[in-house]
């Protein structure tokens, strides 16, 4: 018999020879062999085809209402699925089981999906929602080694948020300084939502442990992403934390040269006393809140009384008398005790500058000077460009500061203290970046009418 | 080297236009191009024999009788003769400054010739400088093709992509002619594609992406795109997902939707967003790509997707003005795609000059 004919003798798959014909018989056995295979890949392909499909055609249904026909749909998809042939058809027939409350089901899927897939990113996936089911059921543990799995195999879309969740997760486990770790992480992958939402937690937690520079960065961070639902929460929250040291700041500085009396952490001995000669002390003291104290004194026929700046941001260290130092904000404190007109009780004002140096040599007040030619007008004059808006220390801050100098002395009860809030601004009422919702701003606005002679000294509040 | 012809009237040359139209073009054309009185004569005669032939597709005997003058007078002078087609351009370009503009938008029409060079059919594309009071075409470009079909040709694609990025980058240098700081001071100015064929064509998006900071090119609902939208982990994850499915359903009346391409990249500054948006009932989806400056290392939150969405609805208040068909360049079946340029230049400038937007030329 030819061999030709014995292999179609032998197309059936059945080997129907003896032994003379094993090799053409074990041939014929390959060759079904090979065919059964094909007809399973053919099957398997099918299969698959048609449990997406049918996928697919469930959450069209589903989105349009039609609920029954996509529930039909779901069920031969299940009846086609498997986790090695279709993890993704899996995934969506696990989410719709959790949503109807089959947590059981989509449990089993999940860990289903996470062995056939494996380090994949559908097994990172069915990880990440494993871990949320434990959550709910309150497995900590387990769903902080799930997310832990996740993170390793997430893809872009899955990791901004397994890190946040895992960072979460950590907090709660006590493991602090990973969950920093995780939170930075996920601020790195600028996702839309993810990262300044975990910038945001990310400041809280560093406000928390005092490391203020950090958390101010964060802060900033978050209210330049301009997002919708964290800017906002992020601006309150800086503005309350520059509020907290500023208030910490004129309780320890301000006010006890108000009275008279020495400061808790008073002037060291190189710093000038104040008397008759006005100069710049040298900036002794820094503190981690960026605020400086120096002293200075008014000068003859300057004004009638003594004066204390407080530098917000200084940098720099001048040696002499007179010298420049470049600061971002500068807080004066004037009082005169015996009274001289304008500044008969202590004048407390804040002046916003730009990042050019300044001089303390010049004069904010000058009462030898025609009062109606404004002493801002003369300021300015003395300075020029000066009054722009700072962009790194925001006129909302400047209000702020005012805000937290009246709170304190309000609360010290400093009754011979009427305070005057002035901000010299080029255009004079025109200040965008204040914040109008603060009652600070809103009084200061309010007395900016009522200027008198010109003069842009306001009354801001009374204690 | 002066173009000889029949030395017919002005009345004779330039049937479809007054006499006073056509002597106002006449001086336009000088102004622009310089030449020989007789040339633009020609020229005028030309533009004029294209409005006046028969409706419908038209060539150059028919234009030539339209006008009363001999078909080689005119075959030379759109493909032989040394013509200042910047000029035309530029005169256009300056009647929409850059500080008016809020886009640049591009029409294309697919026309049916039979003897085209290659192909049957040739792709129109033209240029326009959107003002809020004006549509200014100010750039035309032709490519021969087969028709449009299903299947996507890889070689047309580029040569088409070639064809729009041509157009793009020319109208930069033409600004930058006639205002050197105009457009940079401007600020980004989209270009947007009306016609959906072109939004999945990655060859001319990475062209785009090379000459301009932001652009919209229209897509198919039906689309299914190389790199997945950015999704949520509770999302379905299907890779043979189209545009539609990725925003059903999509609601009238409410403001444009965008989703971020994730194509691989690095980094998020770059990317394309696909926007969606219900536009008169009917669905209407584009590749756009936003540019939102950031400070380095500052997040860029939401603002790309804001971006995106916001001229998503600029595209959407555009609208195609036909100008191919109005101007009559679709019916001009020249063999050379110079001349069909050439055509649909004077046919813009002429109606530029009509619609008193080039008095200064003709005064």
């Amino acid at each position: 018999m030819m061999a030709d004919a014995m292999l179609d003798a032998c197309a059936d798959g059945h080997v129907s020879c003896g032994d003379e014909f094993d090799d053409l018989g074990s041939v014929c056995l390959e060759r079904s062999h090979v065919e059964n295979g094909l007809v399973r890949l053919a099957e398997e392909a099918q299969r698959e085809r048609t449990a997406r499909l049918s996928a697919r055609r469930q959450r069209q249904l589903a989105q349009s209402g039609d609920h029954a026909s996509a529930s039909r749909e779901a069920d031969l998809a299940d009846l086609l699925s498997s986790a090695d042939l279709t993890p993704d058809v899996e995934l969506q027939l696990a989410g719709r089981a959790a949503v109807l409350g089959a947590s059981a089901d989509a449990r089993t899927r999940y860990e289903r999906v996470m062995r056939a897939a494996d380090f994949s990113p559908l097994g990172a996936i069915a990880a990440f929602r494993l871990a949320e089911l434990a959550g709910d059921e309150h497995r900590e543990d387990e769903a902080l080694t799930l997310l832990d799995w996740a993170v390793q195999a997430a893809d872009e879309h899955l990791l901004p948020y397994a890190l946040i969740k895992l960072g979460d997760a950590l907090v709660i486990a006590g493991k602090d300084e990973r969950a920093e770790t995780a939170y930075a992480a996920a601020v790195a992958t600028d996702h839309p939502d993810i990262a300044p939402r975990a910038a945001l937690v990310l400041a809280l937690r560093r406000e928390g442990r005092g490391d203020v520079a950090s958390a101010t960065e964060l802060y900033d961070m978050v209210i330049g992403s301009n997002h919708p639902e964290y800017a906002p929460d992020a601006h309150a929250r800086r503005n309350a934390l520059v509020h907290r040291r500023t208030s910490a700041v004129v309780e320890r500085w301000i006010l006890p040269a108000i009275h008279g009396c020495e400061s808790e952490d008073g002037p060291g001995g190189d710093d000038l006393e104040l008397g008759s000669e006005m100069w710049m002390a040298p900036l002794s003291r820094t503190d981690a809140q960026g605020w400086t104290r120096t002293e200075a004194a008014s000068s003859d026929g300057w004004v009638e009384g003594d004066e204390l700046v407080v530098a917000f941001g200084a940098r720099g260290a001048p040696d002499g008398v007179g010298h420049e130092v470049a600061a971002d904000a500068l807080l004066f404190v004037i009082w005169s005790p015996e009274g001289s007109p304008p500044c008969d009780p202590p004048v407390v004002y804040l002046e916003v500058k730009e990042h050019a140096a300044l001089s303390t040599d010049e004069r904010p007040h000058d009462p030898a000077a025609n009062h109606s030619s404004c002493c801002a007008d003369e300021w300015r004059a003395q300075r020029d460009g000066l009054g722009a808006i700072l962009p790194d220390l925001t006129m909302g801050d400047s209000a702020l500061l005012i805000a937290a100098v009246s709170h304190v002395i309000g609360v010290t009860r400093c009754e011979e203290a009427r305070l005057f809030g002035s901000m010299f601004h080029s255009t004079v009422g025109e200040l965008p970046h204040l914040d109008g919702r603060h009652p600070a701003v809103q009084e200061w606005r309010r007395w900016q009418s009522t200027l008198v002679n010109g003069c842009h000294c306001a009354f801001v509040g009374m204690p | 080297m002066a173009i000889s012809s029949q030395t017919s009237s002005a009345a004779q040359q330039t049937q479809a236009l007054s006499a006073s139209e056509a002597e106002g073009f006449e001086q336009v054309l000088s102004r622009l191009l310089g030449g020989y009185r007789s040339r633009n004569r020609n020229l005028v005669a030309f533009a004029s024999g294209v409005l006046a032939a028969p409706s419908g597709p038209v060539r150059m005997p028919q234009i030539a009788a339209a006008a009363g003058c001999r078909p080689s007078a005119f075959r030379r002078l759109l493909d032989d003769v040394e013509l200042d087609e910047g000029a035309l351009r530029r005169s256009l370009v300056a009647t929409a400054p850059a500080k008016q503009l809020r886009a640049l938008t591009v029409e294309t029409e697919w026309v049916s010739i039979v003897d085209g060079r290659h192909g049957n059919g040739r792709q129109i594309f033209s240029i326009h400088a959107v003002t809020d009071s004006a549509n200014v075409p100010i750039g035309w470009s032709a490519v021969d093709t087969p028709p449009p079909s299903t299947q996507r040709e890889q070689s047309l694609a580029v040569l088409e992509a070639a064809a729009i990025a041509g157009l793009v980058r020319q109208t930069a240098r033409d600004y930058a002619a006639v205002d050197p700081t105009g457009l940079s001071a401007a600020g980004s100015r989209p270009v947007v594609l009306f016609d959906d064929w072109y939004g999945t064509n990655e060859e001319l998006r990475r062209a785009l992406g090379l000459l301009v900071a932001e652009y919209s090119l229209a897509v198919s609902g039906l689309d299914v795109l190389a790199h997945p939208l950015r999704r949520e982990p509770d999302e379905t994850v299907d890779p043979e997902r189209s545009v539609a499915e990725h925003f059903d359903p999509l609601r009238p009346h409410v403001l444009p939707m965008a989703r971020e391409i994730v194509d691989g990249s690095p980094s998020r500054h770059g990317r394309e967003y696909v926007t969606a948006l219900s536009r008169d009932g009917a669905p209407s989806y584009a590749i756009v790509r936003p540019f939102v400056p950031i400070p380095p290392g500052g997040l860029l939150g939401r603002r790309p997707e804001q971006r995106a969405a916001d001229i998503a609805a600029l595209a959407a208040s555009l609208d195609h003005t036909e100008a191919a068909r109005r101007l009559r360049v679709r019916d001009f079946l020249h063999p050379d795609s110079q001349g069909v340029r050439r055509q649909a230049l004077l046919a813009s400038v002429l109606e530029a000059l009509r619609e008193g937007a080039l008095e200064g030329l003709a005064a």
